[in-house]
């Protein structure tokens, strides 16, 4: 996929763990683990932005496009 | 154990037992030929079409021919009745919407598609073996195409449909489950 999730980078920045995110944000660490591996076909927005709003990062922070 | 359990394990079973049973009819009949297998309960099985007149006991080079031939259309039985076998197993297990499936399903639907067309070839290659020492005036080459070989298609081209559906709702499930 060209959409690249830095969400394990903002994680170590913030010096936070994925679960302690996923209790957060409201979704089972599974998801987030399919997030952060680039295996999710969608983000809802809603998720996007409690992700941001819990890292204090904005949206591009986390996502990225790379031309494949 | 679930209800989709028990009657997958009864036909998964019943889809072994057929798998077992074809090949030692087949050659059961092929030894007695020309007479059809008949069971206690009165059902004849043949494997030569009942419209192919033999006019003599058939030679043993007819047989093995007769038997290499009717292999077309129950090799095409074993290859469906192996995939069905593969389908109910995985529902046995409770792995009942999975991409394996409906590429089963849709193998089953492409197989009975192909055993169709290869009916013609093995309808003319039986009766020519079958007639080729009969009298003159008996011998015949045969293809026939009914409403029942009709129907068969219709409905090859319906699980192909429908797995093809299956296979666009698995899409859009696991669109749904991926999405976070």
């Amino acid at each position: 996929m060209s959409i690249i999730v830095n969400l394990d980078v903002i994680l170590a920045k913030r010096k936070m763990r994925s679960t302690e995110l996923a209790k957060l944000i409201g979704i089972t660490d599974q998801n987030l683990s399919i997030l952060k591996t680039g295996k999710a076909r969608a983000i809802r927005f809603s998720t996007l932005e409690a992700i941001c709003k819990h890292l204090d990062c904005q949206p591009g922070d986390i996502l990225e496009y790379r031309a494949l | 154990m679930n209800r989709i359990q028990r009657v997958s394990m009864f036909f998964l079973i019943l889809f072994q037992c057929a798998t077992a049973i074809l090949p030692i009819l087949m050659i059961w009949f092929w030894i007695q030929a020309p007479e059809p297998l008949v069971n206690t309960a009165g059902f004849v099985i043949s494997f030569i079409p009942s419209s192919i007149y033999i006019a003599h006991t058939l030679a043993v080079s007819t047989k093995f021919y007769g038997f290499l031939i009717s292999c077309i259309p129950n090799g095409i039985t074993l290859l469906n009745l192996f995939l069905l076998i593969k389908l109910f197993k995985n529902f046995e297990r409770g792995h009942i919407f999975i991409r394996q499936n409906v590429v089963y399903t849709r193998n089953i639907g492409v197989v009975m598609l192909v055993g169709q067309f290869l009916q013609l070839v093995y309808q003319a290659l039986m009766s020519f073996t079958i007639t080729f020492h009969n009298p003159s005036g008996h011998r015949v080459i045969q293809i026939g195409f009914s409403s029942w070989d009709m129907g068969v298609i219709a409905t090859a081209v319906i699980i192909i449909l429908v797995s093809w559906i299956m296979a666009e709702g698995y899409k859009l499930q696991e669109d749904k489950q991926l999405t976070i």
